[in-house]
């Protein structure tokens, strides 16, 4: 097992760059990995992160907001003009009241109150909240108007104002709880995967094709197929290790909501998509590339970012078009989003199980190239050498 | 004006636990081709790359023509070239561009520099690979162009740090007749090695090294002459009984005598006529040989008598 | 001398193709990629109209205003628009089971259904089938007419007397809210990934600049060897090395800008002469952390390009490139990160240009980015000072 010992040898003197490679990901899993609730069997407003400035600080002022934090959630704090345009840009507010001086002055007049509402226009959430905003006005103004106390009228105008009673769910979604953010953590856990995987397996890989380990090896009485034999071995169990680690990181971080059937469907879809992660390293690793340090660097990045970005990875699959989404499917980090969202959503195992098997199908694809270029390599460097001198 | 080149005083080098120099001195004339002999991890480097500045020593001075040698003595620096152990050049200039390039980190006219280049590449032979790159070239003509990349600038003193590693022995026997002629020109010529043939053939005077102590110095013969050992009698033979090789130990002027793998060698101190003695003694004793020959000791001979080790390993 | 170091290492960085094909190559793919992904989501977003479904049978006829004139509920939804004048709704009169199965199939967010009760007052209902920003549209619209009709009957129960004030004031539209828009040349903030991906590019210059101080490392590199003995201050060769390195990666980075610029049509908002300095500053800040790391203390070279890998893909994750909200988040929670993280400063540069145009934020990032390339360059000069080794 010469070959497949000195694999964790040089494997060893990778060990650097592997653990700091798994190292930031865990970084980022622990940053991105927080709790999120929600509940889909009931009608709710869709509520946002807001930033409401009361300047008039009067009880019809503290009625208007106490209104709109029924619906939304208000971000605290002291920001700037700029640290709001940030916030507003970046979509961490979505929205940005101001209540003005003379507020509950020209509300009890009947004047326009002047409420300033600063958020991108092009998009529904301003008209949105422009509307509510104008509806518990008008509401409390006509209440108001005919004599009503400011507590009678205010209670009044919330009442208007709450159109929950109005509507019904014609069915519920999945009974499951909005995971929201354990499911974003699982999809980067592909990322994840091929970030260690290639950073680690590559380096390995392309020292055994460097030429003079391969003459030398090749002039052996090492047969060819027991040393693939072994390679594949020690690869099929590096990327095993790795994924045992990874999987245990995840159910650290967001696996304990989760009952046990959804985490083995999680656990063979990861597993899975180790295994074609393992391919694609092969596959890379019989191009006709030197290999350096930094190429690997570069390739771990490329391939791993952009099937991550196309495959529905960090932007989320239903936010994504449908010509990314045509683009997306002949990658295998699509269907590995795809079978995080079928099992997230109960779907039946038969479908889940496609979403698998188009996964290995690539797979298989990936050798298949592997093999082609290790051939034309092997052909190119059969023909007789120029000489030097 | 002193005519001593270099001239290092209890020179202390540590690396943690083990004393890579210890206490060393020595002191090169102006001129000279200065052989530092001494096996593999004795020392040899190590007292370079203090010399130039390159490794930071514990204890002990340091003086390059008769100057306290730092790195910012860029004045010191003009007057000194290196030949390294491994090729140090860029695989993606040519040849003429490489020793361009070097030559003008030391020459700032123009004119100069490119008549020295032009003279380097002559003195090298590499005319015909100028627009080479190095990846091109064999490993001999790899090793004339680091010597053209180091010697370019025309210094006073040149440092050679085992420039024959690896080289066959066309190239080596340039790169030497090279060496020799610098030394001609004028530049004094410090020459780290651990083949013995090289320094006997072109060293005016030697230091034997070893574990980062002075072992010995002098000039080839004055080495020579330090040990008993004056004459070795070498004989091709088969089926030497033990007790003839206790008998040849009783003749004249025999310090010692071993026989490995059909050769059996006589050291002989002092005395002439030694091989007619022991050819007298076969006839005598009837034992068939094949070859007999009669050399003169080495410098390895020296080191060993010295040290009790061999100066290059078995596989050298 | 610094002129020769300076023309040599141009040749050589020219030379090294493959040092430049992946600064090149990487900034194309990637942006080819980001822009197949993003393009066309933000306009999705926007605003359109909502598919809904009205039901109201025989209901609708029988209705009636406080005049006595005949409600044309139908006619009410479908004149409603945003402000930009967007019609709000795309509605559909159906009957209840064309309705059901048009919700069913999510051809519809919401049925709106129009009764009568008990008082022959219409009453609104909606059917979802999820929750959702449309869906929370039509709920506002029905219940505020609900809310309408509700307020007229507590006026005719209560205070009569106040009708005709309620019809006037009915008449005139008083718009209680202010909108103003968020600012900026470009809101879409998928963008933001684009200026991540540029920061990242231009981080990733630091590998040749590494490369370049490693080979003059006489502890790393042969020619190290030989170039620490010669007679030339040891920083200017440095610099001078650098200089070339920073021109060479410039060009590559410029064309990547260019690319994405010219070829895919991405609007980074701002204009073109802001854009070049943004990236050339990008540059410099990654040739001077690739100077600054090759002087760490680590002797081996694969140990250093560990490091700087490390802290641009570290620093681009804080930076907002996998989730772009993430420099928001840090600007909240630990804004010294995005002081420090260069992936941070240089993608607020095309941020803030894009959002505050040239002015005191602009500035402000100009001068972040300088700044941090000193102290860069300044920490690998101090590192770097050390004159000897301590092994060779």
């Amino acid at each position: 097992m010469q070959v497949f010992k000195s694999f964790f040898k040089i494997l060893k003197a990778q060990k650097a760059g592997i653990i700091i490679y798994t190292a930031i990901i865990l970084v980022m899993l622990l940053v991105m990995g927080k709790a999120g609730t929600g509940n889909e069997d009931v009608f709710e407003q869709t509520g946002y992160t807001i930033i409401i400035d009361d300047e008039d600080d009067t009880e019809v002022s503290r009625g208007l907001k106490e209104y709109l934090l029924s619906i939304h959630e208000e971000k605290k704090g002291d920001f700037s003009e700029d640290q709001i345009t940030d916030l507003l840009y970046y979509r961490s507010v979505l929205a940005h009241v101001v209540i003005p001086k003379g507020f509950e002055e020209d509300v009890k007049s009947g004047r326009n109150s002047g409420v300033q509402l600063r958020s991108d226009d092009s998009l529904p959430v301003a008209s949105y909240l422009e509307s509510q905003i104008n509806a518990y006005i008008k509401h409390l103004y006509n209440y108001l108007s005919v004599g009503e106390t400011f507590a009678e009228a205010d209670s009044k105008a919330k009442n208007d104002s709450d159109y929950s009673r109005l509507v019904t769910m014609s069915q519920s979604k999945n009974a499951n709880e909005n995971r929201l953010d354990s499911v974003n953590v699982i999809l980067f856990a592909a990322f994840s995967l091929m970030g260690i995987i290639l950073s680690g397996l590559l380096p390995v890989l392309f020292k055994f094709k460097n030429k003079g380990v391969a003459e030398r090896t090749a002039v052996s009485s090492y047969r060819p197929e027991k040393r693939v034999l072994e390679l594949s071995l020690a690869t099929v169990l590096f990327s095993f290790v790795v994924f045992l680690a990874l999987a245990a990181m995840l159910y650290f971080l967001a696996g304990k909501k989760y009952d046990v059937a959804d985490l083995g469907l999680y656990a063979l879809n990861l597993f899975t998509f180790t295994v074609v992660t393992a391919l694609i390293a092969i596959m890379i690793a019989q191009l006709p590339i030197s290999g350096s340090t930094s190429q690997v660097g570069m390739i771990t990045n490329v391939v791993s970012l952009s099937l991550s970005f196309l495959g529905g990875i960090f932007v989320p699959l239903s936010v994504l078009g449908e010509g990314v989404k045509s683009f997306g499917r002949f990658l295998p980090t699509y269907w590995y989003a795809t079978a995080v969202e079928k099992i997230e959503t109960g779907a039946a195992f038969s479908e889940i199980a496609v979403c698998l098997l188009i996964q290995l199908l690539f797979g298989a694809a990936f050798i298949v190239v592997g093999i082609i270029c290790a051939r034309m390599s092997e052909n190119k460097s059969a023909r007789p050498a120029k000489s030097e001198n | 004006m002193s005519d001593t080149v270099v001239k290092i005083t209890n020179l202390v080098k540590r690396y943690k636990e083990l004393v890579a120099l210890d206490n060393f001195n020595l002191e090169i004339k102006k001129g000279e081709v200065f052989g530092l002999l001494g096996p593999n991890g004795s020392g040899k480097s190590t007292t370079m790359n203090c010399v130039l500045s390159l490794l930071a020593y514990d204890e002990g001075e340091i003086e390059v023509f008769g100057e306290r040698m730092e790195p910012s003595r860029y004045d010191l620096k003009k007057r000194i070239g290196v030949v390294p152990q491994n090729v140090a050049v860029f695989d993606e200039l040519t040849v003429q561009e490489n020793i361009d390039y070097f030559c003008g980190l030391y020459i700032k006219d123009k004119e100069t520099k490119s008549k020295y280049v032009e003279d380097a590449i002559e003195f090298v032979g590499l005319s015909d690979f100028r627009k080479f790159k190095p990846r091109k070239l064999s490993g001999g003509l790899l090793r004339r162009l680091n010597i053209a990349c180091g010697i370019a600038h025309k210094p006073e003193l040149i440092f050679f740090d085992e420039p024959t590693v690896a080289v066959d022995p066309q190239s080596r026997n340039k790169i030497l007749e090279n060496i020799t002629e610098l030394n001609k020109q004028g530049a004094t010529i410090v020459y780290t090695t651990h083949y013995m043939e090289e320094v006997e053939q072109i060293c005016t005077n030697i230091l034997i090294m070893d574990r980062g102590k002075s072992v010995a110095s002098g000039t080839s013969e004055e080495l020579k002459k330090m040990i008993k050992n004056t004459e070795n009698v070498v004989v091709d033979i088969k089926r030497l009984p033990a007790e003839k090789i206790e008998e040849l130990k009783k003749l004249s002027h025999v310090y010692e005598v071993s026989y490995v793998s059909d050769r059996l060698t006589i050291k002989c101190a002092g005395g002439r006529h030694n091989i007619s003695h022991v050819i007298a003694f076969f006839e005598k004793e009837n034992i068939e040989y094949d070859r007999i020959y009669s050399e003169l000791p080495t410098l390895n001979d020296v080191f060993l008598e010295i040290t009790g080790k061999e100066l290059r390993d078995k596989e050298d | 001398m610094a002129g020769r170091i300076f023309v040599t290492h141009l040749k050589l960085a020219l030379r090294e193709k493959h040092a430049l094909f992946w600064t090149l190559a990487f900034g194309m793919i990637l942006g080819t990629l980001f822009y197949v992904a993003f393009h066309g989501i933000y306009s999705q977003e926007s605003l359109d109209s909502i598919p809904t479904a009205l039901v109201t049978g025989d209901a609708l006829e029988s209705m009636k205003d406080g005049e006595g004139n005949a409600v044309d509920i139908e006619g009410m939804l479908k004149e409603l628009t945003y402000d930009n004048g967007k019609k709000m709704l795309e509605l559909k009169t159906v009957s209840e089971s064309e309705a059901e199965e048009l919700l069913a199939n999510g051809d519809v967010d919401g049925v709106i259904s129009v009764t009568l009760d008990e008082q022959n007052a219409p009453k609104f209902s909606l059917e979802i089938k999820e929750n959702g920003i449309g869906q929370s549209v039509l709920t506002v619209v029905v219940g505020e007419y609900q809310a309408s009709f509700d307020y007229l009957r507590y006026l005719y129960e209560n205070h009569p007397d106040r009708l005709a004030d309620y019809f006037a004031r009915n008449d005139q539209v008083i718009d209680y809210v202010e909108a103003k828009n968020i600012g900026g040349n470009n809101k879409d903030p998928y963008v933001a990934y684009f200026y991540n991906l540029m920061a990242m590019v231009c981080l990733f210059c630091s590998l040749q600049s590494l490369a370049a101080m490693c080979r003059n490392q006489a502890d790393i590199d042969d020619v190290g060897k030989r170039t620490n003995l010669v007679p030339v201050n040891k920083m200017v060769y440095e610099l001078s090395a650098l200089a070339a390195v920073y021109v060479i990666q410039f060009v590559a980075t410029s064309l990547v800008l260019c690319y994405l610029n010219f070829v895919l049509g991405v609007d980074f908002g701002g204009e073109l002469p802001w854009l070049f300095l943004m990236t050339a500053l990008g540059t410099l800040l990654g040739v001077s952390l690739g100077f600054m790391v090759a002087h760490i203390g680590a002797k081996s070279y694969d140990k250093k390009e560990t490091i700087l890998t490390v802290i641009t893909l570290l620093g681009g994750f804080f930076a907002g490139l996998f989730y772009h909200g993430m420099k928001a988040v840090m600007e909240e929670n630990c804004p010294i990160v995005n002081r420090i993280n260069p992936s941070a400063v240089i993608t607020d540069s095309f941020y803030s240009l894009n959002m505050f145009g040239p002015g005191d934020r602009v500035t402000r990032s100009v001068i972040y980015m300088l700044a941090l390339a000193a102290v860069f360059i300044a920490i690998g000069s101090l590192l770097g000072r050390r004159q000897r080794y301590a092994s060779l």
